[in-house]
């Protein structure tokens, strides 16, 4: 009996020094070649294969938005967005994050409740299914991914979203209504583009979007179910440097119009706290199927209102109005709550506001209504030196 | 040591309260039963009953997966209103909730040679069932039917999970009568009893961590609800669920009386391939019991082959168990039962059909009266 623990504590000490040597070597010595893939690449962005877990980029997502209404009349608005990120060469406090996991999957999940007034989201970090204990995973011939109890799995031709945190417990299906499009140039979305002499350099993600889905589903609030329908929207990116040197954030709005209309407006923001000019555009999907990219110079970015974080004194735009003349466009973007700020400290350690935004103006002369969600980041910091990470090598993104 | 004392004493006096209360307490309740007039509509009665005492929806089915293995799934949410109920004299009610819900979900895995099972019970808001429209859930398993009919039912345990839509591809099949109501034995009430006999099935099989998707799939739904005691005059039963190739579902089920005879109002519902139905009673279907197999837990036998014969329809069927042992073995509904996924081949008429089915077995182990 002695014998057998006295034997067991000498191998406990072993497995430790091993372990302390093989941290020390691989964070003294040893640079861990990643290279992984990004825009510059020039990757064919295939369909389904990129709704599916793609492999060798550093950070990839999958992002539910949408505009819930329960049997009784009572509002939601619903962010549910699952993050796969590589880890290779990235560090935290010295030691390579990939001992912990690579990927890494990370997960948010919020409701904005309207009868409440209350937002309310929680966010998540799972190692990867194939590494001890590890509770996250995507598949590459589905669109499946899971991060605990938390997922989003295509069957047939349906998303099921499934997420629940304390209070709130959502399951939905979401239908496509429009097809599955790839923004930019096929899929290609440049967000910074540098030109010295003749040597482009480009920053920014493969783009896959769905503007446009029916929900369908139930909505547990305090444990008592709700029937639900509603809109959703849904982004899905992949990159490995998506942002360029001065830039530190973005800001993207996803409007749904009730005439059908669907409406992206992406700005992407520089440190000095303008807009970059050459990629910051929207895009407009038509109701018949058609779509226009409209670029920064024929946009108006009215900012109307704000709102101070007491919690991170980061400032917001809660309240905005978007022209865009050559489509007779006039809207007013307005927050249905000020406080819809999130800090990811669990998982992508970023501080960022996302939001259910209720939307009024004319198109044409007529009035117009409809439903939108906006995401603000870079407020509170720039996202260059913390998203994702912990981890980050600084100017990779 | 007083303060033990004192302790010890209020206990005593709260459970001789206990007793009493629960002892003396007759509540004159009368819970819902079949009425011809009552006829079943849909979607509407997918949902809860909440005027019968006991309600279950019973899901099993077989899964083709992507990874070239098969795996059987039961899934059952059971409803149970506890006003009459007692355990060690304690109205249940007053321990485990009213209404209180159970689950057990099993997986039989032959590529590993495995049946898994897990269980769980709770009361609102933990658990619950909405009526008007089917939603059911016990903590995370959860069944829940959208506006287009599909069925989404997902459940996991240690190393198991399943995120599966069901589509049904034939309207609810009514057992019993025409409307649906079901005779549970001789000395026994009738219930309401129906099926969603076919369903399509999409999703994923979780399996070790690991999601894999679902090539394809047969689904099977059993909901029953009633406010009778089954286990008061039978020993244990029998249920068959079959699934044809050709597009023929079958339901049957036998009722042992604790006198070990077959009890006449032992039933079965036949669907062809094109939807006619055909209810038959026992003197219309034989079964046979052509394989044992024992369990080292309950001592049980369970049979693990049948043969099962309709002669009117020409049907001849052999049922055989993809694996012997699946036993659940269950903490809080007390009872120790076979739910197998089975392998079914034989004849209809001259031709030869094959397909897959699920077998219930109870009261092998010991009389179900005196598990209940």
């Amino acid at each position: 009996m002695m014998d057998k623990t006295f034997h067991e504590s000498r191998k406990i000490r072993h497995t430790w020094f091993l372990v302390l040597a093989l941290v020390l070597l691989a964070t003294g010595c040893t640079t861990i070649p990643t290279h992984y893939k990004s825009i510059e690449d020039w990757e064919n962005v295939e369909l389904p294969s990129y709704l599916y877990l793609v492999d060798n980029f550093r950070t990839q997502w999958w992002y539910y938005t949408g505009h819930l209404m329960g049997e009784d009349g009572t509002k939601f608005g619903f962010e549910l967005c699952f993050f796969v990120r590589r880890t290779g060469g990235d560090r935290y406090m010295g030691i390579p994050v990939r001992y912990y996991s690579n990927p890494a999957h990370l997960a948010h999940f919020a409701i904005t409740d309207l009868s409440k007034k209350k937002f309310t989201y929680d966010d998540r970090r799972n190692k990867d299914a194939f590494t001890k204990n590890g509770n996250g995973g995507a598949l590459k011939n589905s669109l499946c991914v899971w991060n605990g109890d938390w997922s989003v799995e295509q069957i047939g031709g349906k998303y099921y979203l499934k997420a629940s945190m304390k209070g709130y417990r959502l399951l939905l299906a979401l239908s496509p209504e429009t097809p599955v499009i790839r923004l930019g140039d096929e899929g290609r979305f440049v967000k910074q583009r540098i030109k010295t002499f003749d040597v482009v350099e480009e920053r920014g993600t493969y783009y896959i979007t769905i503007p446009r889905l029916k929900a369908e589903g139930v909505l547990f609030v305090d444990g008592k179910p709700l029937d639900v329908t509603g809109s959703a929207w849904f982004d899905r990116e992949i990159g490995t440097r998506q942002l360029g040197e001065n830039q530190i954030g973005w800001d993207w709005f996803a409007i749904q119009l009730d005439d059908g209309t669907d409406l992206m407006v992406y700005l992407i923001k520089n440190e000095d706290a303008t807009y970059d000019k050459k990629t910051s555009r929207a895009i407009l999907f038509r109701s018949d199927g058609s779509m226009e990219e409209i670029p920064y110079k024929d946009m108006e970015i009215i900012p109307k209102d704000n709102w101070i974080s007491p919690r991170t004194s980061a400032e917001y735009i809660t309240s905005w109005e978007i022209k865009i003349k050559r489509e007779k466009l006039d809207l007013k973007v307005s927050a249905v709550m000020q406080d819809q700020e999130i800090d990811s400290h669990k998982s992508t350690k970023v501080i960022y506001w996302e939001g259910k935004m209720d939307v009024v103006g004319t198109r044409d002369g007529k009035p117009v209504k409809g439903m939108a969600y906006l995401e603000m980041c870079g407020n509170a910091h720039p996202v260059r030196h913390l998203s994702f990470n912990m981890y980050s090598r600084e100017g990779e993104r | 040591m007083r303060k033990n004392i004192r302790i010890l004493l209020a206990l005593t006096g709260m459970l001789a309260y206990l007793a009493l209360v629960g002892g003396c307490a007759t509540t004159r309740l009368h819970y819902a039963t079949p009425s011809p007039q009552e006829k079943l509509t849909f979607p509407r009665d997918h949902g809860a009953h909440k005027d019968f005492q006991t309600e279950w929806w019973y899901f099993t089915g077989h899964l083709e997966l992507t990874d070239g293995t098969n795996t059987g799934f039961e899934l059952v949410f059971f409803r149970r209103r506890t006003e009459k109920d007692r355990m060690w004299g304690i109205p249940v009610k007053w321990i485990a909730g009213n209404p209180l819900y159970l689950a057990h979900f099993a997986i039989t895995d032959p590529s590993k040679n495995r049946f898994v099972y897990s269980e769980d019970k709770g009361k609102s808001p933990y658990a619950g069932a909405k009526a008007g429209k089917m939603l059911v859930w016990c903590g995370p398993w959860i069944a829940d039917m959208f506006e287009d009919g599909t069925i989404l039912l997902s459940s996991s345990m240690r190393d198991y999970a399943i995120n599966l839509v069901l589509t049904p591809k034939r309207p609810p099949v009514l057992h019993g009568d025409k409307n649906g109501i079901s005779r549970k034995g001789e000395q026994g009430g009738s219930g309401y009893y129906y099926s969603l006999t076919r369903m399509g099935v999409q999703g994923y099989l979780r399996k070790d961590k690991k999601y894999i998707k679902v090539k394809k799939g047969l689904a099977w739904m059993d909901h029953e609800f009633f406010s009778l005691d089954l286990a008061k005059n039978l020993a244990g039963w029998d249920w068959f669920s079959v699934q044809l190739d050709d597009g023929t579902d079958m339901m049957a089920f036998l009722l042992h009386r604790p006198d070990g005879t077959i009890d006449p109002y032992s039933s079965g519902t036949l669907v062809s391939p094109d939807g006619s139905i055909y209810r038959f009673t026992r003197d219309a279907f034989s079964v046979e019991e052509m394989a044992y197999w024992k369990s080292h837990k309950s001592k049980g036998k369970y049979p693990v082959k049948w043969r099962i014969k309709i002669p009117k329809e020409n049907i001849d069927l052999e049922l055989s168990a993809v694996m012997p042992n699946q036993e659940l073995i269950t903490k809080y509904t007390h009872i120790n039962y076979w739910e197998g996924e089975m392998h079914v081949s034989g004849k209809r008429g001259d031709k030869k059909v094959k397909g897959k089915g699920y077998v219930e077995i109870t009261g092998r182990d010991k009389p179900i009266y005196k598990s209940m």
